[in-house]
């Protein structure tokens, strides 16, 4: 496979942004269990959108801690 | 390991450490706060329930809840019947928009895609929202916005390269 190709393809960005369908996401897990060029790409794509949803933070309402605890 | 054996203590540092971050992106998802906050619930249950099952060798343990996160605010979503109708009435808004000569940002506004991160591109944040937090497929961006999959997929790349540039600041 030619894993630069793959990269630019935008493939490992919308398995990240969970736009494909389970068919195509498992290949996509394939592919990067496969080629370390791949997962190497996915951890930084990854990365980003953890950067990404920490900016997005926002605290819950006041006593959602102890209500979720209440039902586990 | 705390949060292994299921503690009390495990769960207030769980909830601590990644509460805000996963109501972020519930509530980004479903609007509603009520909704989001039981989803949210739902989510901590899934959490603590699959914690013991969770394989470290699979991925982070924060993209592993986020990913939960995301599912369960989606099928919230779904399940409210607003994904089906938000889906028609982005594609009519969006092409109707774009035919009345507005401009994409305007056109993404009217739908409530406003307010991302700054300096982020309009037509990237436009991707990201449909994907990430509506739960469209590249198919259905693909026709919703009219533009070849391989474009969706490529703005996609550019879309988190650019995220990547903004928050490596």
């Amino acid at each position: 496979m030619n894993t630069a190709e793959y990269i630019r393809s935008g493939n490992l960005e919308a398995y990240a942004l969970g736009a494909l369908s389970a068919k195509e996401a498992c290949e996509v897990s394939s592919a990067v269990a496969m080629y370390p060029d791949l997962a190497k790409e996915l951890m930084e794509i990854e990365t980003t959108m953890q950067l990404f949803t920490t900016w997005l933070a926002k605290q819950p309402p006041a006593g959602t801690e102890e209500r979720i605890l209440g039902g586990l | 390991m705390l949060l292994r054996q299921q503690s009390r203590e495990g769960f207030n540092y769980l909830y601590r450490q990644y509460g805000a971050v996963l109501y972020g992106v519930i509530n980004k998802v479903v609007y509603d706060e009520q909704s989001a906050e039981d989803v949210l619930q739902d989510v901590f249950v899934k959490i603590w329930n699959n914690i013991a099952q969770y394989d470290t060798n699979k991925g982070r343990l924060y993209t592993w809840m986020l990913n939960i996160a995301r599912n369960c605010a989606i099928d919230k979503l779904r399940s409210k019947g607003e994904i089906m109708k938000g889906k028609i009435q982005t594609g009519d808004d969006i092409v109707s928009s774009v035919q009345n000569g507005m401009r994409t940002e305007q056109a993404t506004d009217t739908i409530g895609l406003h307010n991302m991160v700054a300096g982020l591109k309009p037509e990237y944040e436009t991707i990201v929202t449909l994907a990430y937090f509506k739960g469209y497929t590249l198919d259905e961006i693909s026709k919703t916005l009219e533009i070849p999959l391989g474009t969706v997929k490529t703005r996609m790349r550019a879309a988190i390269q650019q995220l990547r540039e903004i928050f490596s600041k």
